[in-house]
């Protein structure tokens, strides 16, 4: 059997990199070695240097408290990182812990073990400690899968030197569209180069079309919905902003996803969405250029803003699950929350928020003035109006239909509807 | 050898008729697969059209162009140095490559930059649109296997013959009358060798367009392997993502099947 499992990777590896026999993910009962010492690998997604070291500081803190405990963090690049855990989870590789996003979560749920019980026991889990809406994204069929590390919005940030160059007035929280559009068109002529960042990404298009009319892609029940006629209509407006009103810079291929938020970084956009969860770095990074922050522009019938949200979860593999979930606790417990927010990361447990905006004032507003404020304004007005994020159980690919089809929208080479329908088409289940 | 070339094979084409997700139950689908991928709203279609419009244009393209610069390479003094030069894209990762090209179409890239300055045109963004996007990918593919041949038929012009080179001479075959009746006929086990492994690692064009284009826009750089490649990995259906893969490799197997048997008709063995 053995001989015959690991010829079956080879094989398949060989074949299509696909990995070993599909009984993999009957896991052994948990408990391995208890009280053993025990080497748990946690993957996540990389967070930057300065991010990195925090996440490893706090895997140094999961020892200190189980020396029975060590916690191995290895990272890989957002946009890699759900296509690199498929394929650990088909070959039976998948680490212990394992870092998710809510977008993420339905396609990857019966791959994870429910945190409940014993496990909610061993991680110290009390509910009321928490954001509800962060406990929430990270549930599936009302069960928690991963408990969460921060609470992700999504905002909108704006140079404020081309908005002061251009005579125009910065935007205050509770703007509208309509004050948004005059904004960009201002300075589009005042600057001759297109005043805001389109882009593809799926929160940050998704949460500035909620934020025009309430249009979601996806139904409450899991379901795509790009032709609702709702959705139509205001990813138009948003199409529109870059064939009619020549107002916003367009991803240059299908293979940029992330542009508006890039573009805006790198000084060559004004505005652009992006989430929470790069308000400090998002300032750090600028190219020489005053951030500002604030919620997305309101639409007659807006709904606020998106939230998502990021946690960690036990794989099904795992052969540790008591110490994984004794680590998570760890990971996610009050004191490791104050040292992920103080370095930019907005918490999901409401007693670190201070802490996030402490982090903002002493890091960030000796060089860019007022942020902090205008970043506990926001986060507030955010964290009230934010629906959670729903996707579909393949959302991996629609993001990817959604990239390849919308570019022919932006360019005008194919109408909204068509590239809607064309998404809507291959993309549903 | 069986065992890592039969086998994954056999086990391939065995996934390619189950419904086989990353994770979760494995269960029988029969045809289901194959009959998917031309169900509407599959991109295989699309990926199959564009894969042949790749391997239409890239092959000749290529044979033509390293031919004729492994007869210039092989008169020039500095012939060592230009073999190095053209080979060094070849040993080049090609996700590098790809990168750095995107860099040179996008706008405000190399190319934009420079037309600006020198004439104050803007170069249309080649990437982004649907009708230019396959070609501009095509560049780049030529671009970069280009040194593997033209060192390939380089080594072969230095093989020649020198014997029948002189008889053709006195016979009064000189220029181009030479290089057609005798130089090429010659060179027609070297030009066979290249023309089936270009056709074959054309049909398996992957990682330029998914670096560059992601496939898109639209479907207009969408290849076979990136279909498979997305339907496994990001998709998370194996089964599914065998069956594209598997009737790549028939046609493969067919096309290189029609070439050695061609040969016969054209290849010169002495």
């Amino acid at each position: 059997m053995k001989l015959a499992k690991k010829l079956t990777a080879i094989a398949l590896g060989g074949a299509l990199a696909l990995g070993a026999s599909a009984c993999g993910s009957t896991a052994p009962s948990d408990g391995g070695n208890a009280g053993g010492e025990v080497t748990l690998d946690w993957s996540f997604w990389s967070q930057g240097d300065e991010g990195n070291q925090t996440w490893k500081d706090l895997a140094g803190k999961v020892t200190e408290k189980y020396p029975n405990i060590k916690v191995n963090l290895t990272t890989a690049p957002f946009s890699d990182y759900f296509t690199k855990m498929q394929s650990q989870l088909a070959s039976g590789t998948a680490p212990c812990i394992v870092s998710m996003q809510s977008l993420r979560l339905p396609a990857f749920a019966k791959a994870m073990t429910p945190i409940d019980g014993d496990l909610a026991k061993a991680a110290g889990f009390t509910e009321s400690e928490w954001e509800a809406g962060a406990l929430k994204a990270l549930q599936n069929g009302d069960k928690q899968y991963a408990l969460p590390y921060g609470l992700s919005t999504m905002v909108m940030y704006y140079n404020k030197d081309a908005f002061k160059a251009a005579g125009v007035e910065e935007p205050k929280d509770g703007w509208t569209t309509d004050e948004f559009v005059a904004a960009a068109k201002k300075i589009t002529e005042a600057t001759g180069k297109p005043a805001f960042g389109q882009t593809f990404s799926d929160l940050h298009m998704s949460a500035q079309l909620l934020a025009y009319n309430g249009a979601k892609p996806v139904s409450a029940n899991g379901e795509l919905q790009m032709t609702d006629p709702a959705f139509e209509s205001a990813f138009s407006w948003y199409t529109g902003l870059a064939t009619e009103d020549k107002i916003s810079s367009i991803p240059a291929s299908s293979s940029d996803v992330p542009w508006g938020e890039q573009q805006f970084v790198a000084g060559n956009v004004a505005m652009a969405v992006d989430g929470s969860w790069n308000m400090k770095s998002n300032v750090t990074d600028a190219a020489g250029f005053q951030v500002g922050v604030v919620t997305l522009p309101q639409g007659t019938e807006g709904a606020g803003t998106f939230s998502a949200n990021s946690g960690f979860g036990i794989s099904s593999t795992c052969k540790n699950k008591t110490e994984a979930a004794q680590a998570i606790g760890v990971l996610t417990d009050a004191e490791s929350q104050m040292a992920s927010a103080n370095a930019g990361n907005l918490p999901a447990r409401t007693a670190a928020v201070p802490a996030f905006i402490e982090g903002l004032k002493k890091d960030v507003d000796p060089k860019n003035p007022g942020y902090s404020d205008q970043a506990s304004v926001v986060t507030k007005a955010a964290s009230e109006s934010a629906t959670p994020f729903i996707s579909t159980s393949n959302w991996d690919k629609v993001t990817k239909l959604m990239a390849q089809q919308f570019q022919q929208a932006f360019s005008g080479k194919s109408t909204p509807s068509e590239a809607l329908k064309a998404v809507q088409q291959s993309g549903a289940k | 050898m069986t065992v890592f070339i039969l086998f994954p094979t056999i086990l391939a084409i065995a996934t390619s008729f189950f419904h086989w997700p990353t994770f979760g139950e494995v269960t029988f689908a029969g045809l289901d697969n194959y009959r998917n991928l031309f169900a509407p709203g599959s991109q295989f279609t699309a990926a199959l059209i564009n894969t042949f419009v790749f391997t239409i244009v890239v092959v000749p393209v290529n044979l033509v162009l390293t031919l004729s610069t492994a007869f210039w390479v092989a008169t020039s003094r500095f012939s060592r140095l230009y073999r190095v030069l053209f080979f060094l894209p070849v040993v080049t990762p090609t996700v590098a490559t790809a990168v750095i090209w995107k860099l040179i179409y996008q706008p405000n890239g190399l190319i934009d930059s420079t037309l600006q300055s020198w004439f104050g045109i803007h170069m249309p963004n080649v990437l982004g649109d649907s009708s230019t996007a396959l070609l501009a990918v095509v560049v780049v593919i030529v671009w970069q296997g280009f040194g593997y041949n033209m060192l390939i038929f380089s080594a072969a012009i230095d093989q020649l013959p020198q014997d029948i080179i002189d008889a053709s001479m006195l016979d009064g075959a000189h220029g181009l009358g030479q290089l057609l009746r005798i130089k090429i006929p010659l060179l027609t086990p070297a030009i066979f060798f290249a023309s089936t492994v270009t056709m074959i690692s054309a049909f398996q064009i992957f990682s330029e367009p998914f670096v560059m284009t992601a496939g898109g826009p639209g479907t207009s750089t969408v290849t076979v392997v990136m279909n498979v490649y997305q339907t496994a990995f990001q998709g998370g259906e194996l089964g599914a993502a065998a069956a594209p893969a598997i009737i790549l490799f028939a046609l493969i197997l067919i096309v290189t099947m029609i070439q050695w048997l061609g040969q016969k008709k054209w290849v010169h063995y002495d």
